[in-house]
């Protein structure tokens, strides 16, 4: 059964109604939901924040941002759920059913996304061969990335991602490297920026 | 070739959800440069430093409107005429007036399809 497949058969899980619109590769729809989970997680934090603070606009705007996360990768329900819970929310209007509700949407998102997850690791793969870099190339290779994150050049930096899966140090870099290309891929681009200028403060190349 | 960028267009998305950056992205590959931003506030310096043939602006975003954009990209000189494609979960009728009045080239409705999306890119930038 393939990542699509597997992704549909979540329709087990209450609440959830999968009618998938993705149509990409394996790979680019595991990476669509490998950044739905990532991101999912950071909203539902956001969503309670604001639900704690009685901050409307602040949970609108969240709950519109994962309402359109969940339609976009095909989850109807959950996403029509977000979408009850923004009305209710705009403009203050019927706040009540946000208060009621929120608890019941949050723990559904997360057991979905956990779900997604646990399909991703088991379809992961680290057994492709990479490639020794050297100092001077490494060093090549993080200016051009730096330039792509700070100019919020996706395609370049989506390219230059490709370029950095595939090499290693054979040293201790290769974490914060791995640290870095997670950020790229999940597009938080001025995270990713800062972590490059620290390894150059810190002198590492 | 291009007039401006002597290459492949370059098209700046503004939308808060990583996932429809990515998916855009991906589906103009070899088509265009893609700029992304998740933010007015990222979008503008981008619009100030670039020469963008194509904006693709989502509506509700954190710190504003994409009308509000849309309006800074209308006023500017350099991208005054500029095709423009409103890529919302807010297609309601009022929008799409507005946004029409505002002189969008085109509107797609979220959740979207790829090809609704490579279409709507075809015909602005005038590929058959």
């Amino acid at each position: 059964m393939d990542i699509v497949e597997r992704f549909i058969s979540l329709n087990e899980i209450d609440g959830v109604f999968v009618r998938t619109k993705l149509q990409p590769s394996d790979s680019e729809c595991a990476l669509l939901l490998k950044a739905f989970s990532h991101e999912s997680e950071k909203q539902i934090e956001e969503i309670m924040s604001a639900l704690a603070a009685r901050d409307w606009p602040r949970y609108c705007v969240t709950v519109h941002g994962i309402k359109s996360s969940l339609r976009t990768i095909g989850a109807a329900a959950l996403g029509e759920f977000a979408y009850r819970l923004e009305l209710a929310s705009k403009d203050g209007g019927d706040v009540a059913v946000c208060v009621a509700e929120t608890d019941d949407f949050a723990g559904k998102v997360t057991k979905f996304s956990e779900k997604i997850m646990s399909i991703l690791s088991e379809y992961s793969s680290n057994s492709e061969e990479k490639e020794q870099i050297d100092m001077p190339a490494l060093k090549d290779l993080l200016a051009r990335l730096l330039k792509a994150c700070n100019e919020f050049n996706l395609t370049a930096a989506d390219e230059l991602l490709t370029e950095l899966k595939k090499i290693t140090t054979n040293s201790a870099l290769d974490e914060k490297l791995d640290e870095i290309a997670e950020k790229v891929e999940m597009i938080e681009y001025s995270e990713a920026a800062t972590a490059i200028k620290n390894l150059k403060e810190e002198g590492v190349f | 070739m291009d007039q401006f960028t002597g290459g492949k267009k370059k098209v700046l998305v503004v939308d808060d959800v990583a996932i429809v950056l990515m998916r855009t992205a991906k589906t103009l590959s070899g088509l265009a440069d893609v700029f992304g931003a998740r933010l007015l506030a990222e979008a503008i310096p981008i619009i100030e430093e670039q020469h963008i043939d194509l904006f693709i602006l989502d509506i509700n975003l954190p710190d504003g409107s994409g009308m509000t954009l849309l309006d800074y990209i209308r006023a500017s000189e350099r991208h005054a005429k500029t095709p423009v494609i409103m890529l919302t979960a807010n297609a309601s009728r009022n929008n799409i007036k507005t946004a029409a009045t505002k002189g969008v080239t085109r509107f797609i409705a979220k959740p979207f399809e790829n090809k609704d999306l490579l279409t709507a890119f075809k015909f602005c930038m005038n590929i058959k």
